[in-house]
């Protein structure tokens, strides 16, 4: 997608970043560190530097994300919801239009929520605050009003493709004010509404022109001179005017035929001068015949072409369809002079042009809230069809990175993380590797949040993730002295490499304190001390340690057992054959031969091989000796066993 | 079921929510506390009835900015309640209604649960018992407060290598606490020494921490447990340690578990996976009110007598919380929302 450059150029006020020039490393996943930085390399002259002395600052950037404000979180976690429950009913085979419909009016009665949640923020908010909230308030209504006309054209399905109905509920939806005007001065029942209301004729021609012809007849019936025949002519002429409805029984040639008869019909009675008593009433019939001119005149009664659009198609082509609608929106918008930044995104929209109008859609300053769940619902539609400059269909790829792009800003956010990576498992190609990588930089905290992100990668199959984000959590425990915690955390991602690290740890400071930590774990390993040699080793050693307790008691037996099994099994680390080799002095010289000959000869079987640790030369001999002495003692009961 | 629902976003994820208690009569406000936020707030609602159609609402009486995530609220009177939070902080609170609803702070145990070198640890947990309090954290140091006294009445240095995630008073002078690896122990307070008295394994397969605990209300022998691998563990611990039934409920980590506090044959709970269920046993309890040694949960796994009804439809994020009084029961979720449901069938 090569789209036009238009970056933003950030200023930075510092005056060593002017002089030396700039660099820039990104902290986490939304901002970024800037300071100031000048290449050196081989060839760089070794003198001090010319900026020196000067104070150096780290510059933080960070993008505003204006969804992170508390009003409009609301917006981001329901939406959030909603999207999920698109993709789950993806895979059904039924036609998906009248439930997109459905999820489509749901984004909006959420947007709408968020309209006026924000309009009640704008009144509680201080004066320095208003004017950023009355800017998120426009922002949101702009989304509304386009979503609105997004789904009359695109998501749902008229029968018969007229689209009028719809596009008059959308004008009358957003531009409401005269309907109200008219509903006041309908309230008041008086018999001069005209005389009374100064502004009796801007709401009925307002009405008419939002095709609320029922609206404009009661207005009509209420006015002073409502008895002059021009009136009832009038009123007769608007209550009979053909009004096309899918289900009204005609088909659209026929009604065209009834259509054009009655507008002959009324404009030969305007010819006629009928109602020529009141110079209002003679606009307003000329409007309703579908004079161009003086629906022109009356665009200072609208606030917007698209408005003007509606009375025109009402009053001149009621049964245009889709196709049409971008001659008459080109037309109306280009006389109109529409040079809104709205009116360009809603002139894009009749056109047909999506891809104009995702591009534009990007500029709301939403975030890309809009983007991204507009063009997933248009994508889900099967209405979207992007091909770019080199006739190559990109559809997939644009609706994937803006999605992407969406999700990744959430999971920049110390508490919207969890909303963000349910995101990216709707994106094939990018996606998981993505999250993956954001999953790993997420700050870590409690214990509590580190087992949501764990979580979240265990849904998502992603094993490293699960390794990595424990071993963090795992290496932290260690610099906070708790060993048994870290094991914990090893364990539970089964990660037998760290559990070997961790179990060297516990016999390092055994062999250092002669204390072994964390008893009570140690002691409820169970089966998991297998996961790791090392692990293994640590956990009978612990074993061999409570018998060492024992000795008072006499368990020599049972020790020595485990001893000797633990020499021979060959999972000892080499830092620990002395202290194993020593442990075995008391057991040789106990006061009952607790160990056979053929344990004896294993015993010197593992000092020849290890024995020449420096910590244990002191005691070799010693070894040797209990050694000799209870191999004879041994040999000699073992001898006169053989005996009998 | 779902026509029922009413969720209410309230910008933040909720990590606890708790009704108010009543005497006699149904409760109608509540607390929620919020988490992973710079500053989080325990918020104190009410229901509002909307006049156009008759329903009511919740709506905020007033809210309280909190240091920390907020880990458990627990009331130990109807306006005196206890909060922890994840920098090892634990406070007394006191709802004021007058002259206008605040919460006053009557006692503050400052950074209780702290790393040796002077980094913070969060508490995970507490556990009340009328006026006492048990606290437990990422430290595994077990904290015996009690709510009139600044000084905490003991301390239990170390008495977990892991850190713990759950603790409960069995009595009132036996705590049963739950560590990271799922080691549960149980603590005679009477005892001076600092071991426990019995240590059990939650699930001897599985290396999973022990997310939440609860006893039933009126026999407080049997006790349930939830796992980090969705499972819910039920012990009777008149008799042994060693599971009366394990379940695989779940199909990732259970968040809480209730025991529905008049109509104990009632037992809801939540998890990660973002699923929320009503266990009920309610045609066997009215058959024969006490069927003596063997208690429904005993047996659901070998007679499967039990319904298990999903009470919504699953949500994406973690529901954390749970609370019911009478028919209205409430849960707060990460999708920073907070639901009740009306009329439940207990």
């Amino acid at each position: 997608m090569a789209e036009v450059s238009n970056a933003q150029i950030i200023a930075i006020p510092d005056d060593v970043c002017r002089r030396a020039g700039l660099a820039a490393t990104w902290i986490g996943q939304n901002k970024i560190g800037v300071h100031a930085y000048k290449h050196i390399n081989a060839h760089s002259k070794d003198v001090p530097s010319s900026l020196a002395p000067c104070e150096v600052k780290v510059h933080c950037l960070r993008q505003e994300v204006i969804l992170f404000e508390p009003a409009l979180r609301k917006l981001v976690n329901e939406s959030n919801g909603v999207f999920l429950a698109i993709q789950k009913i993806k895979n059904s085979t039924e036609d998906l239009r009248p439930e997109l419909l459905k999820y489509s009016k749901h984004y909006r009665s959420i947007l709408r929520a968020c309209v006026e949640n924000l309009q009640d923020v704008v009144e509680k908010s201080t004066p320095d605050k208003k004017p950023t909230f009355e800017n998120y308030l426009t922002i949101f209504y702009n989304v509304e009003c386009v979503w609105h006309l997004t789904e009359i054209l695109y998501v749902n399905v008229v029968p018969g493709d007229v689209i009028l109905p719809q596009l008059l509920e959308w004008v009358r939806f957003h531009f409401p004010s005269r309907e109200l005007m008219a509903s006041k001065i309908l309230a008041k029942k008086s018999l001069a509404a005209d005389l009374d209301n100064v502004q009796y004729w801007e709401a009925a021609i307002g009405c008419a022109l939002h095709g609320k012809l029922d609206t404009v007849r009661s207005l009509l019936a209420m006015h002073s001179k409502a008895d002059n025949p021009a009136f009832g002519t009038a009123e007769n002429a608007i209550r009979t005017m053909p009004v096309y409805n899918v289900y009204g029984g005609y088909s659209v040639n026929e009604f065209n035929m009834r259509w054009k008869h009655w507008q002959f019909d009324l404009s030969s009675q305007i010819e006629s001068k009928t109602f020529s008593t009141d110079r209002n009433l003679e606009l307003l019939m000329r409007l309703i015949v579908g004079e161009e001119l003086v629906l022109w005149e009356f665009s200072k009664y609208t606030e917007a072409w698209y408005e003007l659009l509606a009375a025109r198609l009402f009053y001149s082509a009621p049964c245009s369809k889709q196709p049409e609608l971008a001659r008459h929106a080109n037309h109306i918008a280009e006389k109109w002079r529409a040079g809104r930044y709205l009116d360009h995104v809603i002139l894009a929209l009749m056109e047909s042009d999506l891809h104009q109008v995702i591009k534009e859609i990007q500029h709301m300053s939403d975030n890309g809230w809009f983007a991204a769940h507009l063009i997933n619902l248009l994508y889900n539609c099967g209405r979207l069809d992007i091909i770019d400059k080199h006739q190559i269909n990109v559809t997939s790829q644009l609706h994937e990175s803006l999605i992407l792009d969406y999700a990744s800003t959430l999971m920049g956010h110390h508490s919207l993380w969890q909303c963000g990576a349910s995101y990216f498992e709707h994106c094939p190609a990018q996606g998981l590797t993505r999250l993956q990588a954001l999953l790993e930089s997420i700050p870590l905290g409690s214990e509590a949040r580190v087992n949501k992100i764990i979580e979240i990668a265990r849904q998502k199959h992603m094993t490293n993730v699960v390794t990595s984000v424990s071993k963090i959590q795992g290496m932290k425990c260690i610099r906070q002295g708790r060993l048994g915690n870290a094991l914990a955390w090893a364990l539970k991602a089964q990660d037998g490499a760290f559990a070997t690290f961790i179990a060297d740890q516990f016999l390092k400071n055994y062999a250092k304190h002669g204390e072994l930590e964390c008893q009570d774990l140690l002691e409820n390993l169970g089966s998991c001390m297998l996961i790791s040699d090392r692990l293994t080793f640590l956990g009978l050693y612990r074993k061999y340690c409570e018998f060492h307790q024992t000795y008072g008691l006499g368990e020599f037996k049972d020790a020595a057992a485990l001893l000797v099994s633990l020499l021979v099994s060959n999972l000892t680390p080499k830092y620990f054959w002395s202290i194993l080799l020593t442990d075995a002095i008391p057991l040789l010289e106990a006061e009952d031969a607790v160990l056979s000959s053929k344990d004896t000869f294993e015993l010197l079987q593992t000092v020849e091989e290890h024995g020449n640790d420096p910590k244990f030369q002191d005691k070799i001999d010693l070894f040797r000796l209990a050694a000799a002495r209870n191999l004879a003692r041994a040999l000699n009961i073992e001898g006169c066993l053989g005996d009998h | 079921m779902s026509e029922n629902i009413h969720g209410t976003f309230i910008s933040e994820k909720v990590s606890k929510i708790r009704w108010k208690p009543e005497d006699f009569v149904e409760a109608k406000s509540f607390l929620t506390g919020s988490w992973d936020n710079p500053v989080n707030h325990i918020t104190y609602w009410t229901f509002d009835t909307n006049e156009e159609d008759d329903e009511s609402y919740p709506v905020i009486i007033s809210s309280h900015a909190f240091l920390g995530d907020v880990t458990e609220l627990r009331f130990i009177s109807k306006d005196l309640f206890v909060a922890s939070s994840s920098i090892g902080t634990v406070q007394l609170l006191q709802i004021q209604e007058n002259p206008y609803a605040q919460f006053k702070e009557r006692l503050s145990w400052n950074f209780l649960h702290k790393f040796p070198a002077s980094d913070y640890a969060s508490c995970t947990a507490i556990s009340t018992f009328e006026q006492d309090i048990v606290t437990v954290g990422e430290d595994g140091t077990i904290n015996l407060l009690t709510a009139n006294q600044k000084i905490p009445v003991r301390t239990i240095e170390k008495s977990d290598s892991c850190s713990m995630h759950c603790v409960d008073f069995l009595r009132h002078s036996e705590v049963l606490t739950g560590n990271l690896l799922g080691h549960m122990k149980v603590w005679d307070l009477r005892n001076n020494q600092d071991v426990p008295s019995t240590t059990f394994i939650l699930s001897a397969n599985t290396k999973t921490e022990a997310t939440s605990l609860a006893h039933h209300p009126t026999q407080r022998h049997i006790v349930v447990a939830g796992g980090g691998d969705g499972s819910l563990t039920v012990w009777d611990l008149r008799h042994n340690t060693y599971p009366v039934s394990q379940l695989n409920a779940h199909s990732s980590s259970v968040s809480e578990i209730k025991f529905h506090p008049d109509r104990p044959e009632n037992l809801f709970s939540c998890s990660s996976s973002g699923q929320l269920w009503h266990w009920n046993n309610a045609q066997n309890t009215k058959l024969k009110l006490d069927s003596g040694d063997t208690h429904w949960l005993n047996t659901i796994s070998t007679k499967g007598k039990v319904n298990v009804t999903s009470m919504c439809a699953t949500l994406h994020k973690p529901i954390n919380t749970i609370d019911v009084d009478r028919s209205t029961l409430l849960f707060g979720c990460d999708n920073e929302a907070m639901y009740v449901i009306k009329n439940i069938a207990v």
